[in-house]
């Protein structure tokens, strides 16, 4: 593709790719520069676009931008001090909070809170915290990106630290008022 | 509203629910996630995406992006032409000016100005450029005579230093191997 075809593929989808990175980053601004970035990729990747398929093709790189964005805005937001709320005592050194707070678990309980998760956690987080599957296989086996997977079983191992804390909090209530 | 199916894709209402930007935060990651390896549910996003429904970015984009791609190219293609082109020109600029005489005059001059270099230095400098080399490097071959015949040389071949040293090292004096020699050729004549 030429530099002048590529400029006008810019002007007919730069409301397109706009669109997409609107509708999943807020901010105008940003999705500006998401917009930008996209098309920079995309020429850079030209080579690589299916004939036929650029509308397709460039909402997949904006929302693969878009992806990058939030998950770093994410983890940024997620992962503040604070956290170690989470850790418990007599836990070993080092491991993560939420993996501690998994440990203390019974088995079968844990394995319906994982079967209980929603998608997309659930099938992630059983073939890697059930059945024992490496984040690589379990992107094989559920035809994902291993980063996505591993993302995915982070979010997911959250949410079941989330959910044990919660509920622990609920029985810890009930026996006060019992008390009471 | 359930987001993803029991498949894991995204459902009708999810999709509605991201193109009306009715998701939080960690829904638009999980759509983002799912909309880049899944291309069906990228199919049935885009076709919801109808002209009606884009939105015009608040300035445009194509200037920047082209204009980015502009200074890429030129960095990459033109510059090294640029660099290449100066340096041409440089070097024709030298030479007619006679600064490269010059330099070599200079050289000259230098060379001049240095003590002269002893022949035992000389052979130390050529010392390591000699290693590797077969010792009789001073034999020219005979010009090209059919296989099978005696080669006939006129004169014994010199020997080189080394070959000496070698001799007396190992037969204790030097016609040693030259003794030898006669005696098998006398042998064979006979």
């Amino acid at each position: 593709m030429t530099t002048l075809e590529f400029s006008a593929m810019v002007q007919k989808y730069q409301a397109l790719v706009y669109t997409v990175c609107h509708q999943l980053v807020p901010d105008a601004g940003d999705a500006q520069d998401l917009t930008q970035e996209t098309f920079l990729a995309a020429w850079r990747a030209i080579d690589r676009c299916p004939p036929g398929y650029e509308k397709q093709w460039l909402a997949r790189i904006a929302s693969n931008k878009a992806k990058d964005y939030l998950r770093s805005a994410w983890v940024r937001r997620v992962n503040t001090p604070g956290d170690e709320v989470l850790a418990l005592e007599g836990a070993p050194p080092g491991s993560q909070p939420e993996q501690q707070v998994l440990d203390t678990l019974g088995e079968e309980e844990l394995t319906q809170m994982i079967l209980d998760l929603r998608e997309p956690y659930k099938t992630p987080c059983r073939l890697v915290l059930l059945e024992q599957h490496t984040a690589a296989q379990a992107a094989q086996l559920c035809g994902r990106p291993p980063k996505t997977v591993e993302a995915q079983v982070y979010r997911g191992k959250k949410m079941l630290a989330q959910q044990i804390l919660a509920q622990r909090e609920n029985d810890e209530r009930r026996s006060v008022h019992g008390a009471v | 509203m359930e987001l993803f199916n029991e498949n894991g894709c995204l459902t009708d209402e999810g999709l509605q629910a991201l193109v009306n930007g009715q998701l939080d935060e960690l829904g638009r990651l999980e759509a983002a996630e799912h909309l880049s390896y899944c291309d069906h549910c990228l199919d049935r996003y885009t076709a919801l995406l109808t002209a009606d429904a884009l939105e015009e970015p608040p300035r445009s984009v194509h200037k920047t992006v082209m204009g980015t791609i502009w200074v890429r190219l030129m960095q990459n293609t033109w510059g090294r032409a640029a660099v290449a082109g100066v340096a041409a020109v440089l070097a024709l600029t030298m030479w007619r000016s006679g600064t490269v005489e010059q330099l070599m005059g200079l050289r000259q001059q230098v060379k001049s100005w240095t003590p002269g270099v002893s022949q035992s230095q000389q052979q130390d400098a050529e010392g390591p450029l000699r290693l590797g080399r077969p010792v009789n490097d001073d034999y020219q071959p005979a010009d090209e005579q059919p296989l099978g015949q005696p080669v006939e040389t006129a004169e014994p071949q010199k020997p080189a230093r080394f070959t000496d040293a070698l001799n007396t090292l190992l037969f204790g004096r030097r016609d040693a191997a030259d003794s030898t020699h006669n005696t098998t050729t006398e042998t064979t004549t006979k």
